[in-house]
């Protein structure tokens, strides 16, 4: 009958399993957060707190690490160790040995197979222990082979054949010395005594010799990771202009710059930024034209984070914006090396991070948000009429939803008419008050907008016939909204596209929002008293000290490239807010042959 | 900042529901495009309302036009109320939808109640929000609120804007005066003019006139027009007010002549006597060349006026085939035209003086000669006025002759 | 935390002043001029314009002499503590007194005109906050946002101006004496504290430009004078004497009356930023002046701590007229009539106490 039992078992009563994962996240938390929720309500106040200022949450959070840090303390324990290496600046070893030791702990050697510890013996003689450490993927091989290995290895008997030993003293201090000067025909070679720098570089790309008897590595240029390779804009596309973007490369990006900008006073500074894993940043800037004190304020703000993961321009821009709070971008990400040698050449700081195909320009102004390169590439009528239409979609995008909101809601004297009866004839039908028609739609279209940018490119051509069915004639069809809503979202749409700056366009379609909830809230009063707070807080902001409405606010000197584009003979000066060390760009008459003799040869005058 | 943050959101959530006071959906709303204002039968007042019906002149949802065009295209209530804004608040009880005066187009009174005197009317149209000073004055023959039921457009689908262009014909004919509300409201307090107000009326069903002897258009007035068919209120000439009181009305020339004085006439045609064929008229276009000169003395007590009038114009059409367009001819022509503006504005000076009403504004003129407001003031215009003496110079210049050049004998 | 001193440019000064002198013209009591003057009281405001060029001589030449003082700490440096109170006193009754009136004042303005069933405290309650959060930002957030938004005002002005030419009567001018020229002066003389806020100047001057004082203060008030001038010529202009004198809101009656055919009609709320903006500058001005009375008072060097307190205190301001009415003949009364006389008084015997400290020798730092 056991059979009968067990299957009765099976069909009545299954036994919980326990969960067959290793790792279990959240279960072991539970008692430790109730317990900081007691000792917080009981005697926070009683609580000895070395912190002080910490307060609650800190110590909740604390607490609840203590379980796995408790469970794994070893590996806490050695994790600390090696962070006190790197840390403390701790020389390396002159025992071969002891320095392998140390690099495979810090490396997590056995386990990780991407470091590759070589081990060699130079061919001298007598020969020499030394040990080559390396990344393996992000390394040059053929590099490796012929400009390291080589030599080291086969080479280096032959020279020592040649010469005698006797020799060798005489010219080169040590062995050491002499693998760095003659045995290693690498173009770059630095050397260390710190575990850091030694580390700094591998992960960086770099192949690192260390020899046995010398407390010394020697750092060698051997790079060679994967990446893209110069392509035209994706963001940023203009129809004149040039058709590169910057790529993940950053020497790649800061060559790009300099291509445009051939003045030796272009100066490409690195900075290391962030702790775990830093990062290369390029500061770029001209020693003749730009400020000294800005250069000095962006290189104290990069060299000046501490935060665990930088990789990218986004993140660095959060780290580096005056006003994190501040719905507007203070930094302008571009991707075009056009863009940024322009700014540089106005007295701007442009910075390249590493591994990204955004650059940064600070200090930025409102001004230079709604500017696209083409600006300038196009005659000046042209250029300003694109710049009207921007603003005008600027403020469309940003307003246009609330004012319907405030119009149809509060102000209807204001509606013509025959359009008001219109709009009230057509809206018989529809259950909706106007602000939800208004969010709905708007929501809906937000929607569309977030899928179109998910969507799996092959399927792509489906959403096109979604949002038209949504956000057209069906949604009017089905007595959801009034047509007139139609336009006002599509003109909304096509305004906040017309925002050339992309996250300074996400920031108003947010904007937007808050503004819908102002109208429904007091109507028109609500928008201007809105845009009143608005206006104050955009004045109110600078971007790397400079103020961000400048030169329309604080009113300063101006060019004719801030609103308007001004004619490309016109743009004398550098602007004003940057303060650069040169101010003029060019001089009053630009076009010298309008008063050059026809027969006259040679631009430069008589 | 977060804590902030959240604080700030639930305020706002608070205010959502406690706020949009005045949040109203137009369809919530009943749209009234016109007031008519009439003696009572039972209080004091007949108000009138004409309200549009929105879903008959869009048509309903889904954009498509309504089928068929059912219904009308506006109701008019008609409420027995003491005062003109008591029965805003009673059309609330007829009306679903709340009423609201801010498109309002047209202000109508009754002759009847006109005559009485309208000044207490005319105070809530000025201080109440809704109403606008842009709206205009009407004065009708008979019941307003007949006018307003009766009046339904014919073109349009919208009375408002039916309403509006009737009004329109200020720019192109002389009979219909420009004065809104706003110039009807500070003439009534200004000293110096008096105010008119237009003059309409429903179509007249019985013949007005007993023979077909000629008559040029001009003697005609809204109410006395011979027609049949069209739409079945008609607007011509202009009601004269003196102290917020009816005391006359003006014919379609007259009122051509008070806008020439004031600047607001920009064209007519003129039914001129033929000079040398009195049964037949020379159809003239006139326009003033420029601002008319009017300049007033006082000697002895009485002002004199001196108008100084320089028009021109072409020839439309002449009737007896007579050769006016010849240039040696064309004097003749301008004579008659000067004969005609002289003759007639002599009667509409006399016809002022009469009424003791300076509708023409010669006291705004007057006024130059006053160092002060008060001195000004203190001499009483309106009484010295029908003793002034008046002067006119007109001067007419054909300009234009038509696409005919000559007229040939018709056989 | 140490706060940068702000910087104020020019042209935000300027800017700031005019805005400061002008705003009035938004609200009802501007138009009691026309009590004295009649039919010719655009003429008002270009008497009380020298008038106040004056008072701008008088308090330049005493800022000029203390240069990087603002006026309270001067009149502490000349007077002692106990006098300058009353002084400040008076500063912060026009500064306060004046942004309490105009709260209420605008708030029901937007009630009468555009929001009547909303309630007055939600109304100025919004534009209280909007004008607390740009003062809370600073003396360089409301000179720059003044300066920003400027443009719109300036624009929106003109334009009310020209929408209205055709409508405009000319014969307004005439007779050309209006209630007569001793009148006239005397009008003027009574109205001359239409100008009383060049008392601005005084606490912003510090952060100038030290030799573009005098600049300043002439060009605002001079700019602030011309838009006193035509929003009291404009209402004239079109509804033309008698009648202009009983609008409540001459400003927003103008704008109502434009009408540019029929799709051109019932603009007013095209003209609304010149309202709000206009007032909620004046109000944000007033409320920091009103702080860096205090501020300047207390000899404390951030004037944040006490915006949120002169934000209430002119709030309550704000509601204690019973009515409209009420707050239209206060603000003409105690601010339109008789506070620039105080304000001269002021600075006659801060110049009077300079000269005898200086007479005594103990005068100059």
């Amino acid at each position: 009958m056991s059979w009968l039992k067990t299957l009765l078992q099976y069909l009545l009563y299954h036994k919980p399993r326990p969960e067959s994962t290793v790792f279990q996240a959240g279960i072991e938390d539970k008692p430790g957060q109730a317990e900081t929720g007691l000792a917080g309500g009981a005697g926070g106040r009683r609580q000895p707190q070395a912190a002080g200022g910490g307060g609650q949450k800190t110590s909740g959070r604390k607490k609840r690490g203590y379980s796995a840090r408790e469970k794994f303390s070893g590996q806490v324990e050695e994790n600390l160790s090696i962070e006190e290496i790197l840390q403390g600046e701790v020389k390396l070893a002159y025992s071969l040995e002891e320095n392998r030791r140390v690099l495979a702990k810090i490396f997590h050697v056995p386990q990780n197979k991407d470091v590759v510890l070589r081990s060699l013996s130079i061919g001298t003689n007598p020969p020499v222990k030394a040990l080559l450490v390396f990344i393996d993927g992000i390394t040059n091989a053929q590099v490796q082979n012929l400009a390291i290995l080589q030599p080291l290895m086969v080479l280096s008997g032959l020279v020592d054949e040649r010469r005698g030993a006797g020799h060798a003293g005489s010219v080169y201090r040590d062995l050491f010395d002499r693998v760095r000067e003659a045995l290693l025909p690498n173009n770059q070679v630095a050397e260390t005594d710190t575990y850091r720098r030694v580390v700094d570089d591998v992960l960086g790309g770099n192949s690192a010799l260390l020899i046995d008897g010398f407390n010394q590595a020697l750092l060698l240029e051997t790079k060679g990771w994967h990446y893209r390779s110069v392509g035209t804009p994706q963001v940023e596309a203009v129809i004149q202009g040039p058709q590169e973007a910057f790529t993940e490369q950053i020497r790649i990006n800061t060559s790009l710059v300099r291509k445009i900008i051939r003045d030796p006073a272009l100066v490409t500074e690195f900075i290391k930024v962030g702790k775990s894993s830093p990062l290369q940043c390029a500061v770029m800037y001209m020693a003749n034209l730009a400020n000294p004190d800005l250069v000095r304020e962006v290189k104290r703000r990069l060299s000046n984070i501490r935060a665990d993961y930088v990789q990218e321009t986004g993140l660095m821009e959060q780290m580096i914006e005056d006003n994190p709070y501040y719905p507007a971008p203070q930094v302008l990400r571009t991707e075009r090396p056009d863009r940024v040698a322009a700014n540089i050449m106005e007295g701007k700081v442009g910075i390249l991070v590493g591994g990204n195909p955004f650059a940064m320009v600070v200090p930025v102004t409102f001004w230079d948000l709604m500017q696209v390169p083409e600006d300038a590439y196009v005659r000046w009528p042209f250029g300003s009429f694109m710049r009207l239409i921007r603003y005008a979609g600027l403020f469309l995008a940003m307003l246009l939803p609330a004012h319907y909101v405030a119009i149809v809601g509060y102000h209807q004297e204001f509606i013509p008419t025959d359009l008001l009866l219109a709009m009230t004839g057509s809206r018989e039908k529809v259950p909706f008050p106007s602000i939800v028609e208004v969010l709905i739609m708007e929501l809906s279209f937000e929607l569309i907008r977030e899928a179109g940018i998910r969507i799996p490119g092959t399927v792509g051509t489906t959403l096109g016939i979604i949002g038209a069915l949504i956000l057209g004639q069906a949604a009017v069809a089905a007595n959801i909204v009034s047509p007139i809503l139609i336009i006002v979202v599509a003109v909304t749409a096509l305004g906040s596209f017309a925002i050339p700056n992309y996250s300074f366009s996400v920031s108003i379609r947010v904007l937007r929002f808050v503004y819908i909830f102002l109208a429904a809230l007091l109507g028109l009063l609500g928008i201007l008293v809105g845009f009143f707070i608005h206006a104050g807080l955009l004045v109110s902001l600078k971007s790397f000290g400079s103020p961000f409405m400048a030169p329309a606010v604080p009113v300063m000197r101006k060019g004719h490239d801030y609103f308007l584009r001004g004619m490309a003979w016109q743009q004398e000066t550098r602007p004003d807010y940057v303060e650069p060390l040169q101010e003029r760009r060019q001089p009053r008459i630009s076009r010298r042959w309008l008063y050059t003799r026809r027969g006259r040869q040679g631009g430069d005058g008589p | 900042m977060r804590r902030v943050l959240g604080v700030l959101a639930l305020l706002l959530l608070v205010m959502l529901p406690a706020g949009c006071y005045d949040y109203s959906e137009p369809d919530e709303k009943a749209w009234v495009m016109a007031m008519g204002l009439d003696r009572g039968r039972q209080n004091v007042l007949t108000v009138t309302a004409v309200i549009a019906v929105p879903k008959n002149i869009a048509g309903s949802g889904g954009g498509q036009p309504a089928a068929g065009g059912g219904g009308k295209n506006f109701f008019t209530v008609s409420l027995e109320a003491p005062t003109l804004l008591s029965s805003l608040e009673l059309l609330n009880a007829v009306v679903d939808r709340r009423a609201d005066l801010s498109h309002i187009k047209w202000f109508v009174f009754s002759r009847e109640l006109a005559e009485q005197g309208i000044g207490e009317y005319l105070a809530p149209i000025s201080r109440f929000y809704q109403f606008r000073r842009t709206s205009l004055m009407l004065v009708c023959q008979g019941r307003a609120e007949d006018f307003l039921a009766r009046g339904l457009p014919v073109l349009e689908d919208n009375a408002g804007k039916y309403y509006e262009l009737m009004h329109r014909g200020w720019r192109y004919t002389e009979f219909i005066p420009f004065d809104t509300f706003h110039q009807f409201y500070y003439k009534s307090s200004a000293p110096g003019v008096v105010p008119v107000a237009m003059l309409a009326s429903l179509e007249r069903k019985e013949p007005v006139y007993p023979d077909n002897a000629p008559k040029p258009k001009g003697k005609y007035e809204a109410g006395r027009i011979p027609r049949q068919g069209g739409s079945s209120i008609e607007v011509m000439g202009a009601a004269v007010f003196r102290q917020e009181r009816m005391v006359g009305t003006l014919n379609a020339d007259e009122t051509g002549l008070v806008k020439l004085i004031n600047g607001t006439l920009r064209r007519t045609l003129l039914d001129v006597r033929d000079p040398k064929h009195p049964d037949k008229f020379v159809i003239m276009e006139v326009k003033p060349r420029q601002r008319p000169s009017v300049k007033v003395q006082i000697a002895g007590g009485h002002p004199s006026i001196e108008v100084d009038i320089k028009m021109e114009g072409g020839i439309i059409s002449i009737q007896s085939g007579e050769e006016y367009e010849k240039p040696g001819n064309i004097p003749f022509l301008e004579d008659a035209v000067e004969k005609e503006l002289l003759e007639d504005f002599h009667a509409a000076v006399a016809k002022s003086q009469e009424l003791g009403a300076d509708f023409f504004g010669f006291g705004l003129y007057a006024k130059k000669l006053f160092r002060t407001w008060p001195e000004w003031e203190a001499y009483n215009w309106d009484e010295k006025y029908p003793m002034a003496s008046v002067t006119l110079h007109v001067d007419f210049k054909v300009r234009r002759i038509g696409l005919i050049h000559e007229t040939l004998p018709q056989k | 935390m140490s706060r940068q001193q702000p910087v104020v440019g020019v042209s935000e000064a300027i800017t700031v002043l005019f805005i400061f002198i002008s705003a009035k013209v938004l609200l009802t009591h501007i138009i009691l001029v026309l009590h004295a003057g009649m039919n010719a009281a655009w003429a008002i405001p270009i008497l009380d314009t020298a008038v106040a060029l004056l008072g701008v001589w008088l308090l330049v030449s005493l800022l000029d002499r203390y240069s990087g003082r603002d006026l309270v700490q001067i009149g502490e440096h000349l007077t002692g503590p106990y006098v300058n109170l009353l002084f400040s006193l008076f500063y912060l009754a026009v500064f306060l007194g004046g942004a309490g009136l105009a709260l209420r004042a605008a708030s029901e303005r937007m009630v009468a005109g555009f929001l009547p069933d909303t309630p007055i405290s939600v109304v100025a309650f919004s534009f209280l906050l909007g004008s607390t959060v740009v003062s809370y930002l600073g003396l360089e957030a409301v000179t720059r946002s003044a300066r920003f938004l400027a443009g719109v005002l300036v624009v929106s002005a003109l334009a009310l101006a020209v929408l209205t030419v055709p409508m405009w009567q000319l014969h307004v001018f005439f007779p050309l004496w209006g209630a007569g020229p001793w009148k006239l002066l005397l009008g003027a003389l009574a109205n001359t504290g239409d100008f009383v806020q060049i008392l601005l100047l005084g606490l912003i001057a510090p952060f100038l430009p030290a030799s573009k004082i005098k600049h300043v203060g002439v060009w605002g008030v001079v700019i602030g004078g011309f838009f006193i001038f035509l929003f009291i010529l404009l209402p004239l202009l079109i509804f033309t004497f008698p009648a202009a004198s009983e609008l409540t809101l001459p400003s927003f009656e103008v704008a109502r009356i434009i009408s540019i055919g029929r799709f051109g009609q019932r603009l007013e709320i095209v003209f609304m930023p010149i309202w709000v903006f206009g007032n909620l500058i004046f109000l944000a001005i007033s409320l920091y002046a009103g702080a860096a009375v205090l501020t300047s008072l207390c000899r404390l060097n951030d004037v944040r701590p006490f915006v949120l307190a002169v934000a209430a205190l002119v709030m309550t301001v704000a509601f204690v007229p019973q009515n409209v009415a009420q707050t239209t003949y206060w603000s003409h009364r105690y601010l339109s009539q008789y506070s620039f006389g105080v304000l001269v008084v002021v600075l006659l015997f801060l110049h009077a106490a300079g000269a005898f400290k200086k007479g005594r020798g103990g005068g100059k730092q």
